[in-house]
């Protein structure tokens, strides 16, 4: 009974996705469903509300300006895809951040810029936990097989197709980035 | 979500590092009704520079349409022309070409002369007319190269 009404509820979000190309109102309906997980998954990536927030618009701009264009035909597609967007609008941010952070360093050692330059996770301008910090820590890969498995709670092979690597890789990676947590938090 | 695929030591291990875990990441309901607004209005955006495509798009197709039509027209009117020259072309050929016929000139004295003496000797059938058509005979043959006029 309850597979039944699993299926029912799956041909239901599948129908709702045909129709979100061309209809308004299916678009929200849609967009009220994906929202919480794409925004859970940005703010647990960044760390920050606001830049969360920010980064959550982009992809859902970029979402209702391409899901006319849209390929797939399921909701697993439609969940796949936005993740993507919000994977490579995450991973470009961290590049970006990444970039300035080291442009910053340059700037203080070079006396240009009177700050102390501490280690990376001091640079976060707000309480953070152990855990939190640590997951900030590892590379923009790794931040995203965590966020995507323990937070936004896809399967391995979802999280494969987003990031474009195996599922094995992708429980490997997973495996190895909780183990570096563990060892960072003092386990 | 999918949390029954995910083995239970691996789900328990991350449960057990956040534990303390009190990094909030709950959904600013604000936040999430404006987005709604800017996506819709992004959607709406969109939809209307589709259409505007789409009837862009009608409009270079139609004038495709046209101008295929004056072009095919065009075509078939050259090609009846070519056709029509080389028809022309090809009856001209086959008409006889038309040479002035000789003039059966038996008006002239001596095929007069000829007849009359055929006549003659016909009538009379002796040897004064014979020698009168032998004459005459002679005559034709120098002045009409052999032939006989008349019939």
């Amino acid at each position: 009974m309850t597979n039944v009404l699993h299926q029912s509820d799956d041909r239901l979000m599948d129908e709702l996705v045909v129709r979100a190309r061309s209809e308004r109102e299916a678009f929200g309906k849609l967009y009220d469903h994906i929202y919480p997980p794409i925004f859970r998954y940005c703010i647990r990536r960044t760390g920050d509300r606001s830049l969360a927030e920010d980064i959550t618009s982009t992809v859902f701009v970029s979402v209702a300006n391409k899901i006319a264009t849209f390929p797939g035909d399921t909701y697993l597609d439609f969940r796949r895809w936005v993740f993507v967007i919000a994977t490579n609008e995450m991973n470009a941010n961290y590049r970006r951040s990444t970039r300035r952070q080291a442009l910053l360093i340059e700037a203080a050692e070079s006396g240009r810029l009177n700050t102390t330059t501490e280690d990376d996770s001091s640079s976060f301008s707000f309480e953070m936990d152990a855990v939190q910090a640590a997951i900030m820590r590892l590379d923009e890969r790794d931040q995203a097989i965590i966020t995507l498995r323990f937070f936004s709670e896809l399967p391995y092979e979802d999280i494969g197709h987003i990031l474009k690597i195996s599922s094995g890789a992708a429980r490997t990676a997973a495996s190895r980035a909780l183990d570096k947590i563990r060892t960072d938090v003092g386990e | 979500m999918n949390s029954k695929e995910q083995p239970m030591d691996e789900r328990q291990a991350f449960d057990e590092l956040l534990a303390g875990d009190r990094f909030d990441d709950s959904i600013c309901d604000q936040h999430q009704s404006d987005l709604r607004s800017k996506a819709l209005q992004a959607f709406d955006d969109t939809s209307t520079v589709e259409l505007r495509v789409a009837s862009t798009n009608e409009r270079r197709r139609a004038r495709l349409k046209r101008s295929l039509g004056y072009e095919m027209t065009a075509v078939v009117c050259l090609i009846g022309l070519v056709a029509g020259w080389f028809y022309y072309d090809r009856i001209r050929e086959e008409r006889p070409i038309v040479v002035n016929p000789p003039v059966p000139d038996v008006t002239i004295t001596e095929d007069v002369q000829l007849l009359a003496s055929l006549t003659e000797v016909n009538t009379f059938r002796d040897e004064v007319s014979a020698e009168a058509l032998f004459s005459a005979i002679a005559m034709c043959e120098l002045d009409h190269e052999g032939r006989v006029l008349f019939d």
